[in-house]
């Protein structure tokens, strides 16, 4: 019983992750630093990375719809953005193998500015209006930047503690 | 040789790396993510029972982990001098004199007001409710100005309803939860207001474009404004009352924009104003 727990725990910790990560954006970091909707990313793209089956597409539809009750966005549209940034890495996954941290940050980099820039242009679409694009939007962008080392460190840690790589390897058997 | 070799190993890696998803599940899925984007702008779905349950949940989670972390500040106020307890005594008792005179004062203030009322035979003035409450998440985006404050359908707080500060307005109820509340900014891209403007009295329309500068809709050719005209809101519609200062008028590079009296990123309290008018 406590063992199936333990694996049910273990296998959508990578879920619970990315829904800490929305409470943490909602109560704690909107006090100081405003890090947007896409702030998750930085756990999907984590998760995508390294343990892409415990991260299925329903769930990430489910973590998008979430976020957007919450922030009072059209429903689907993060969900949407998303999607598309997956797809994205899916595509650019074949291009490395075992990449270092800093070929992981730079395709981070480069996801998530498309990511910011795409999300811009869903929200004028669904506006009928071209948004402003002011100075806060790059403060965005940059500190989605800064704290993604940090972001990866902390899940790293977890990922190695409770061997998701084994769990994906026996899954995959 | 180099490039060669760059090759071989580029062909390595496109050789030994699979799809994570198939692309059928992809478009399957940013289908549905369209759909859904579809049904809620166009409004086939009311996804305002989601949204109530989730918001409830989420707030009942937060305040659970909350309520248990352990309260140091408590536990400091178990271990009180007597003597400060003496003095606080002291202190309350002195107030709660103060208190009741100001009560006895201002009953007599309000007896004397009524009957000069009835002198002058003025109508009685319309019930102003408001309710003071607390903003407990701050989901403003850059695309969504909004908020949640913490009550709802519990404390008679209605759709349409004014949110406002002792500086002026900032907004308007637009969802109503069962203990929560959403406060649509008057920043909003979709907060539409119907307000007058200066002496004159001009009619206009004001809307949010997710900046601190507001605009104005719907102006008549050739009206002209002063710099830091009084911007208020006209009761057109039947959902806000009139009167309730809203911003100032503002020039910049011939652009004409309103400047709200509130920081709109920096609100705590709010106060809701249970809205009379509506009924009227």
């Amino acid at each position: 019983m406590l063992n199936d727990i333990k694996h049910f725990f273990t296998i959508s910790f990578p879920t619970l992750s990315i829904l800490f990560l929305i409470f943490i954006n909602i109560f704690v970091s909107n006090n100081f630093y405003d890090f947007g909707q896409l702030f998750v990313f930085q756990a999907i793209f984590f998760w995508i990375l390294y343990t892409p089956k415990l991260l299925p597409l329903p769930i990430i539809l489910i973590v998008g719809v979430f976020q957007d009750i919450i922030y009072f966005s059209p429903i689907g549209s993060t969900a949407l953005i998303f999607f598309f940034l997956v797809f994205l890495f899916d595509k650019y996954n074949k291009l490395f193998l075992e990449p270092s941290f800093v070929e992981l940050f730079s395709s981070f980099i480069v996801l998530f500015i498309i990511g910011t820039v795409a999300f811009w242009g869903l929200n004028s679409i669904i506006n009928l209006k071209v948004l402003p694009i002011n100075i806060s939007l790059v403060y965005e962008i940059l500190l989605n930047l800064f704290f993604f080392p940090i972001n990866y460190f902390f899940l790293h840690i977890f990922y190695k503690k409770l061997n998701l790589e084994i769990k994906k390897y026996k899954k995959n058997v | 040789m180099q490039i060669g070799r760059m090759t071989s190993i580029l062909s390595l890696k496109t050789r030994n790396k699979k799809n994570l998803f198939s692309n059928s599940s992809f478009v399957f899925f940013i289908i549905l993510s369209i759909t859904l984007i579809f049904f809620d702008v166009k409004n086939i779905i009311k996804p305002s029972v989601i949204r109530s349950i989730i918001v409830n949940s989420i707030f009942l989670t937060k305040d659970f982990f909350v309520s248990n972390i352990p309260n140091i500040d408590k536990l400091k106020l178990l271990f009180v001098p007597k003597d400060d307890l003496v003095l606080e005594i002291k202190y309350l008792r002195k107030k709660i004199e103060e208190t009741n005179l100001y009560k006895l004062k201002s009953g007599k203030l309000e007896i004397e007001n009524n009957i000069l009322k009835k002198e002058l035979s003025l109508l009685p003035a319309a019930l102003e409710n408001y309710i003071l409450v607390k903003v407990i998440a701050d989901t403003q985006t850059h695309y969504n100005k909004s908020v949640i404050i913490n009550a709802g359908q519990n404390m008679g707080i209605r759709k349409g309803d004014a949110a406002l500060t002792n500086k002026g307005l900032i907004g308007s109820v637009i969802e109503v939860y069962e203990k929560y509340s959403r406060v649509l900014l008057i920043n909003d891209i979709n907060s539409r207001i119907p307000v007058r403007i200066g002496e004159k009295n001009i009619k206009a329309i004001i809307t949010g474009n997710n900046t601190d500068k507001i605009d104005l809709l719907y102006l008549k050719d050739n009206v002209v404004f002063k710099e830091n005209d009084l911007v208020y809101t006209s009761g057109d519609g039947g959902y806000f009352n009139p009167a309730i200062p809203v911003g100032t008028i503002k020039k910049e590079n011939n652009a004409i924009y309103i400047d709200s009296l509130n920081d709109l990123s920096q609100i705590q309290y709010i106060n809701i104003y249970v809205n009379q008018f509506k009924n009227f």
